[in-house]
């Protein structure tokens, strides 16, 4: 199998449940639901409702990749309950419905990890204007028009869960790199210094000079907590090491 | 020294390069000797794809830290692909103070050195506390990369 792309190298290693956990901030369990999906029972029948992200999943359900991972950052942020909104399982999986049903309509356009792709963002805006548009664009109304509205657009899912779509899009765009047309690199805070790449280090979260956060963190606990001192033990400036210890006490608290 | 020696003992962040030079020292007076290096700043800052095959080649052993967050059998596929050889140290290991993690690799580096002679290449371990090795098996199921997948997918070309 040829690549298309040989300089965009990855190597495949992939993120385990703990680590997503971990990253997302969300317990083992709602990844699970999110990722591959969960069964209801309903009047003694068993239900099998579909996770979010791709079914070729199922071998290996508790592995994510990279893309993976940021595709499950947008089901955080649209299950996440907004301020008018009251928490309730059943609104998560309302919201998680809509997610399955506009992710399963956007691979065949954007392919695999539809949301983890550059063009999403595009996209994302198209879903929102073109129900405000009086010609939508063709190919959004292909995605999302039931194909009963007589030149009417009906949308398959909540237009204000397109409109959080596209919102997130761009406020995590921010926070992205996308290499070859999908996200490669994730800033987890706004200040842009520890960053997960998916091709350095594993994809494990660094600091700029490459060292993980990880082990930084683990050294500066266990070596009495002295920033400097462990700035030194690994030869980088305080700064890194100020900022891995911040983030890994933050992710911790969560 | 390093020249003396067959076995190159590659590490990362685990230790610091300070610790590496002062086993480098020593580790030519081991029985077998071998020499100790540090994974330079370059290195750190490019994707592994492109200096851990080249290190490998060149028959440098990796040491790093075992981290949970990422799939130690993806690692492992990962090194089978590129014929390296990585020690992933047990969270007990790495994550001692620093005097005892120095004591540690003084009085356990000559066991991984030796297990490193007696195996092939693209094999990866973890190391526990009390020096066993295991195996890590990789991954059989295909890992196809981002572009073999688009490579695929004809639409997204």
């Amino acid at each position: 199998m040829s690549s298309p792309s040989a300089e965009v190298p990855y190597s495949g290693v992939r993120y385990t449940l703990n680590g997503v956990a971990f990253l997302l901030r969300v317990p083992r369990t709602t990844i699970k639901q999110w990722a591959n999906g969960y069964t209801t029972v309903t009047r003694g029948r068993e239900i099998k409702k579909p996770g979010v992200l791709q079914t070729e999943r199922e071998d290996e359900p508790t592995l994510f990749t990279f893309p993976e991972l940021i595709e499950l950052l947008f089901v955080k942020e649209l299950t996440h309950p907004q301020p008018n909104e009251k928490s309730s399982s059943k609104l998560m999986r309302k919201k998680l419905g809509e997610l399955v049903t506009i992710a399963q309509n956007l691979r065949p356009q954007l392919g695999e990890y539809p949301f983890a792709r550059a063009d999403f963002k595009r996209v994302g805006n198209q879903l929102v204007t073109a129900k405000l548009l009086p010609q939508p664009n063709a190919n959004v109304v292909t995605l999302f028009d039931t194909g009963a509205g007589q030149g009417q657009t009906q949308f398959l899912t909540n237009p204000q869960t397109m409109q959080h779509l596209a919102d997130y899009a761009d406020e995590l765009a921010q926070n992205l790199v996308f290499r070859d047309d999908i996200a490669a690199v994730w800033y987890p805070k706004e200040d842009h210094v520890v960053r997960l790449d998916a091709d350095m280090r594993f994809g494990a979260p660094i600091v700029p000079s490459g060292r993980t956060v990880e082990t930084i963190y683990n050294r500066f606990k266990l070596d009495g907590e002295d920033l400097e001192d462990t700035a030194d033990w690994f030869g980088i400036p305080v700064e890194e090491v100020k900022a891995a210890v911040k983030f890994q006490e933050e992710w911790l608290a969560a | 020294m390093a020249s003396r020696v067959g076995v190159k003992i590659l590490f990362d962040e685990c230790v610091s390069s300070k610790i590496a030079e002062v086993l480098d020292h020593c580790a030519s007076r081991c029985d077998p000797p071998f020499s100790v290096h540090y994974v330079t700043d370059d290195e750190f800052g490019i994707c592994e794809t492109k200096w851990l095959p080249k290190r490998a080649q060149h028959g440098y052993v990796l040491v790093s830290s075992d981290m949970k967050m990422r799939s130690d059998h993806d690692i492992a596929k990962f090194a089978a692909l590129h014929n390296a050889k990585i020690f992933l140290l047990d969270a007990r290991v790495s994550q001692q103070h620093r005097w005892n993690l120095l004591k540690w690799l003084a009085n356990n580096l000559t066991k991984i050195v030796s297990t490193v002679g007696s195996t092939q290449e693209g094999t990866t371990w973890i190391v526990y506390h009390d020096c066993k090795v295991t195996i890590v098996e990789p991954n059989v199921q295909t890992i196809p990369t981002t572009n073999e997948k688009r490579a695929t997918n004809p639409d997204q070309s």
